[in-house]
Order: C-alpha cells, then structure tokens, then sequence
C-alpha cells in the first residue's frame, strides 16, 4: 500500500521535472518575445510592459537597424516575410513529393517481393550516418548543378531524405489492408492502377496523414542544410531565427518573436489535421 | 450439359507443400457445384486459381470455352466472395454494391437500378445508405454477394462464406443462398469445409483429400456410395462405424477376421469382387441406419449406451473389447443397458475398403 503511494509520488515528481524541462524554454519563449529591450536580460517571465514591437520590427529591418544597429546588427537586411513563404513553399512541397513518392514504394514493398539483397532496410542506410557527413559532397554537386540557394535544391534534397519515413510509415499501413480487398476489386473489374487508387488510397489516407505531419515538422525545423546551401533567395525560416545576432550582443526580443511565430504555425496546421486523423484512425479500426 | 468452368490437371506447390495435385473437374451452367475437404487440403488455393489470383504450376483452366489462363482476374468473367473481409469498411453499402459497376464505367442509370435491384433480391434495401463496416457479418457476406451479383459474373465463386457467420443465422443463409441461386440461376461454385452445408447446398460435390480430388458426385452418390475410404470417413453425421481386420475366405466363405472378432462377409461378395482383397487389411464399413437389430442377426454385442435421436434410439453396441458400434432402431423392447442384442447389416450398404489404399473393390459386373 505503502510502496503503492510513494511509486505513484514518484511518478508525478519524474512526470513534473519532464514537463517543465519541456515547457520551460518554450515559456521563456513567450515571455521574451513580448518583453521590450530593457528587460530581455532579466529572469522574470511576466513582461512589466508588455510589447509587440518586437513582431513589428521583423518586418521593418530599417526600424531595426535604427535601433540596435549599435549592437553591429547588420546582417539583418531581410524582411522575415520571405524566410517564411520560402519556409512553407519549400516545407509543403518536399513534403507533398516525399508522401507521393513514399506511397508508390511503400505499395510496392508492401505487395511485392524484390528478389536479391535490394531490401526495403536499404532505404535506412542514409539514415544511419551523422548528416553532416553528406555536406560537402551535396555541395559539390548543388554548385556544379547550378542550385544552391535555390527552392528546387532544398526541396529535392529534403524529400530525398525523408521519403524513407514516407515509406516506412506507409508500409505499416499498407501491410494492414487485407489483401482480399485489393483482389475483391480486381474480380470485379478494377485494373490494378484502379485498385491502387480507389482502394488502397481511400483506406490509407490515415497513414497519409500521419506521415505527412511528421515530415512537414521534420522538414519544418531543420537547419544544418538550409544553412549550407542558402545564402539569400532560398533562406529558410530555421537560418533567418539564427541570423538576429549581432556583432556585440543577440537580438532576444525579435528572435524569440520569430520563433514563437515558427512554432505557432506547425501547431496550427497539426490542429487542423488531427480532424482529419481522428476520422482517419476510427474507421480504420472497425474491422471490416 | 454445357461446362461453365473446366479445371484441366492443375497444380500447385507453395514451397515443398503441394497445395493442388493434378485436380480436373467441370462445372456446368447454372449448377452448384462444391469443393468439400478438410481444412488446408487445397480448396482455397484451387478457388484462387480458377479466379486467377493464384498461377497453377501447371494445368489449364477454361471458362465459358475460352482458355483463361493466362488472364488476369478483372478479365475472366468470375467473381469471388471471401470468406472474410468482405466488403469495404469505409463506403456505405450502396458504394460497396456499386464499386464494380462503377469501375467499369456503367451509366449512373444502370448502376442505380442494379444496386437496388439486388438489395432489394438480398433484403439488404434498409441497410443501403448505412456504413458497411457497421453492420452485422451475415449481411456483410450478403452486401459481398450483391457487389457480385452486380457485375453479372459467368461463374460465381465462394469460398467459405459462411464460416464466419453464427450456426443460427448460418443455416438460414444456407437456404436464402439456394433460393437466391435458383431465382437468378447463376453458376455457383461454392468451397466448404462443413460436409452437412455442402450436402444441402449442392447439385454435385468434389471432395478433396491432402490436394487431390477423391470423389465427384451428387450429395446422394457421395452420401451412399463413398469411393474411397477418406469419403467414407468424412460424410456423414454420424460418421460410419467401421471395422478393420483381414479379410479371410474359407472355401467359399469371406469372413472379416480379427484376434477378437469374426464377421462373415458372405452377403457382401455377391456386390463386390473381394477377391483380391483376400489376406489383406481391409475395413469395413456401415451407416448406423443401415443395420437393424434382428434376432437371427450375425453379429452380437452388448448395449454400453443408449441415446435418443428424434423417433430412434441409437445403441452403442460393443461387439468385442476394442469395438463399438452405433445402430439405429426403432423397436424399444429389450432394449437396456447391458442386454445382449444380436444384428443384421443391409448388404447393399455395407462398404469394404483396402486398408492400405483406401480404395474400394470393384463391383460384380463392372468391368
Ligand atoms: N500463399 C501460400 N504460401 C504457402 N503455403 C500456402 C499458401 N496458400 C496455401 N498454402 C498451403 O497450401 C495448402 C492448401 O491450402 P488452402 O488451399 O488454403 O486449403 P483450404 O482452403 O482447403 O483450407 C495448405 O497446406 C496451406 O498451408
Ligand atoms: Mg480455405
């Protein structure tokens, strides 16, 4: 009995510590991104004055200069509207192209047996190096390939790389149809292309879902690359947060403006797609 | 009779597993025919390639006169009910009756009027706007008829479809299916494993045994006059009695020959030609109703058992240490636990296999 309460005490202390090592950056955040320049270096979290000046002058970079060009804040020349639209045209797209593509090879490793060693588990192997190994060489070849800080650079090399989750996930979900249903279809006159389509698809759309959320947020967030292979047309929202450093000191209050708004959006599109998972997962689970 | 399905030496091994070992048969037009077999004895697989899910290793299969094998399964005129997984979980069940009619492009006009059409043939009219993955197992297996039935296949294949669906409701649907099958007279080529569906069921049954096809006949050929030791071991309910022993002859005599026990076979020389079989273990055997006690019977047990079945009492006679034998009879006098009785066997329908084959003798006469 005893033993019983300390456990569950123990488990709320571990469950706490874990939230608020969570929770505490993400606050800090928050707080920061509305406090003005007198008090980004205090450590209380509620704002005396609070401001959204610090939103405002994302936009406005002459502003910006104005006021912190004594801190040496020059390499902020850029609105942020731009590393945004750049963010989501690149984020969609790769994701839209690895899903796609994910698909096709999922069904096919599914339904199909691929004789030799090519096995699905080959598609891991990229994923089994440290990414920055592949830095220099994707350099090289985007230089001679004439799209470096180019939409098409990042969105190729994104949806290369995470097509591997696509496909993984969607297996799972495609090894869960049963077959008879696929071949019900086909003794009732549907060509294979139709099955694919009007079958498998309706019925994986959960799976759709799922992987395309975790790509868009994977993708949504990644840095190393962008960092590499931008320079100013194809800056992602990732490089533009880590640009508002200046020579003497960093730009707190804009800084963590832009990553409260970085945040927000993944949060919004999540929440308007788990509709569409809930509806997703329940009928999936009613056998049919 | 014209064949629908003709199944020319076909078979098929998965690994070291021969699933189908050269099997033939044909359906004819506007039959139910059925593959009966205990589960894993091919069935399934050779429901498969007729349809073209499966590839045969070797053989061919025709339908309607025209060699289909090497078609794919959307261009050889059959459909298939599975046993499970019937239907699309995620359409309602009009989308689901109408996915084939749709596939192929059929007007909305005639799509409309085939869907209904056949629930309203099915009783499925009140569920049609209802999600199909909501509704009870028999009338998924009916909502997958229809999705059939719809595209006007030349032969309808199904492969336990009624496996699944709970033995109350099951046996209803047994009798719908028949009804169904005669009002729109479609050729039906139906897999079971339930000897009892397949004897109600059927115009003609094929039973299977480990791959191969033991025995082709109506219920009542396959019921009376078993070919084969496995038939005779699978139909019927009650099974057979059955004893084994080594056939003997003695002068002019046949007598089943065992340590404890000594039947005489006279009666049943005169059917077959048991010559050959003499010296060899043979078993023999017999339907309970076709024994009746009789005072000047040939063979005599005691009573171990006595059980009620409907207007009959089946006596388990014990008629040495290791045989029992269960007999009908309708006379009640006498009759106790332990009493002595003595009984004859209806000569006609007692049947003689070698033990070693399974095979029968052939009859007098037959050449
Ligand atoms: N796809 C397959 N791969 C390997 N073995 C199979 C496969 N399908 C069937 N078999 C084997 O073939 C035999 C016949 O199976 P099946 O046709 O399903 O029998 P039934 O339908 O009469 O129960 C079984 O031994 C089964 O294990
Ligand atoms: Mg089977």
């Amino acid at each position: 009995m005893e033993f019983r309460i300390i456990a569950r005490a123990l488990r709320y202390v571990v469950i706490g510590v874990f939230a608020l090592w969570t929770l505490i950056p993400l606050a800090w955040i928050v707080s920061l991104a509305f406090k003005s320049y007198a008090e980004w270096r205090v450590s209380y979290f509620i704002p005396k004055n609070p401001t959204v000046d610090n939103f405002l002058l994302l936009f406005n970079p002459q502003e910006l200069l104005g006021r912190y060009g004594v801190m040496g804040a020059t390499a902020i020349i850029e609105p942020a509207t731009k590393p945004l639209l750049n963010s989501l045209i690149i984020t969609a797209a790769s994701t839209v192209l690895a899903v796609f593509v994910g698909f096709f090879t999922a069904y096919g490793a599914s339904r199909y047996r691929v004789p030799g060693p090519f096995t699905l588990f080959f598609t891991l192997l990229t994923r089994m190096l440290p990414p920055a190994i592949f830095i220099t060489p994707i350099m090289v070849y985007y230089s001679n390939l004439r799209i470096l800080d180019t939409h098409i650079g990042l969105i190729a090399l994104y949806s290369a790389v995470t097509v591997t989750y696509a496909i993984w996930i969607l297996k799972g979900f495609i090894d869960a149809i049963p077959i008879e249903w696929e071949e019900a279809a086909m003794l009732e006159g549907a060509t294979p292309i139709k099955v694919l389509f009007k079958v498998v698809l309706p019925l994986v759309r959960p799976g759709l879902v799922v992987a395309g959320l975790f790509i868009f947020l994977l993708t949504w967030s990644e840095l190393l690359f962008a960092l590499v292979l931008t320079n100013i047309n194809a800056v992602t929202l990732s490089v533009h947060i880590s640009k508002y450093v200046g020579a003497v000191g960093q730009l707190f209050g804009p800084q963590a403006a832009l990553a409260l708004i970085g945040s927000i959006i993944p949060v919004v599109i999540g929440y308007t797609i788990q509709k569409h998972l809930v509806t997703g997962f329940t009928f999936g689970m009613v056998r049919g | 009779m014209e064949a629908e399905v003709v199944v020319n030496n076909i078979s098929k091994r998965f690994g070291d597993t021969v699933a189908v070992d050269r099997v033939s048969f044909e359906v004819y037009r506007n039959e139910v025919f059925t593959l009966l077999g205990p589960s894993g004895c091919g069935k399934t697989t050779t429901l498969r390639i007729i349809a073209g899910l499966e590839r045969p290793d070797t053989g061919r299969i025709y339908i309607g006169g025209i060699d289909v094998t090497d078609l794919p399964p959307q261009k050889r005129d059959v459909c298939l009910v599975f046993q499970e997984y019937a239907v699309f979980p995620h359409m309602s069940v009009y989308e689901n009756i109408a996915f084939g009619l749709k596939v192929r492009k059929a007007s909305s006009d005639t799509v409309h009027r085939k869907v209904v059409e056949a629930a309203e043939t099915l009783g499925l009219t009140q569920y049609l706007s209802s999600r199909a993955g909501g509704i009870s197992l028999s009338e998924q297996q009916k909502i997958a008829l229809a999705r059939c039935m719809v595209v006007e296949p030349r032969v309808l294949l199904l492969d336990e479809p009624l496996t699944l669906v709970d033995a109350r409701t099951r046996e209803r649907m047994r009798r719908e299916l028949r009804e169904i099958q005669r009002k729109i007279g479609i050729t039906m080529l139906y897999v079971t494993h339930d000897q009892l569906e397949a004897l109600m069921l059927s115009d003609r049954i094929a039973v299977m045994n480990r791959g191969r096809l033991v025995q082709v006949g109506t219920p009542i050929e396959i019921y009376d006059n078993p070919q084969n030791l496995f038939v005779a071991q699978f139909i019927g309910s009650p099974t057979m009695n059955f004893i084994e022993g080594v056939l003997r002859k003695y002068g002019e005599s046949f007598i089943l020959e065992r340590d404890d026990l000594k039947i005489p076979l006279d009666n049943l020389a005169e059917y077959y030609d048991l010559e050959r079989l003499v010296d060899r273990e043979v078993v023999v055997g017999f339907r309970p109703e076709d024994s009746s006690i009789d005072v000047k019977g040939t063979i005599e047990g005691s009573i171990e058992l006595i059980e009620i079945v409907g207007d009959k009492l089946a006596l388990h006679i014990r008629v040495s240490r290791d045989v029992i034998l269960k007999v009908y009879t309708s006379i009640y006098e006498d009759i106790s636990i332990g009493s002595k009785v003595r009984f004859l066997l209806n000569p006609s329908k007692v049947h003689v296999f070698d033990k070693a084959t399974g095979r029968k003798p052939l009859l007098i006469g037959a050449k």
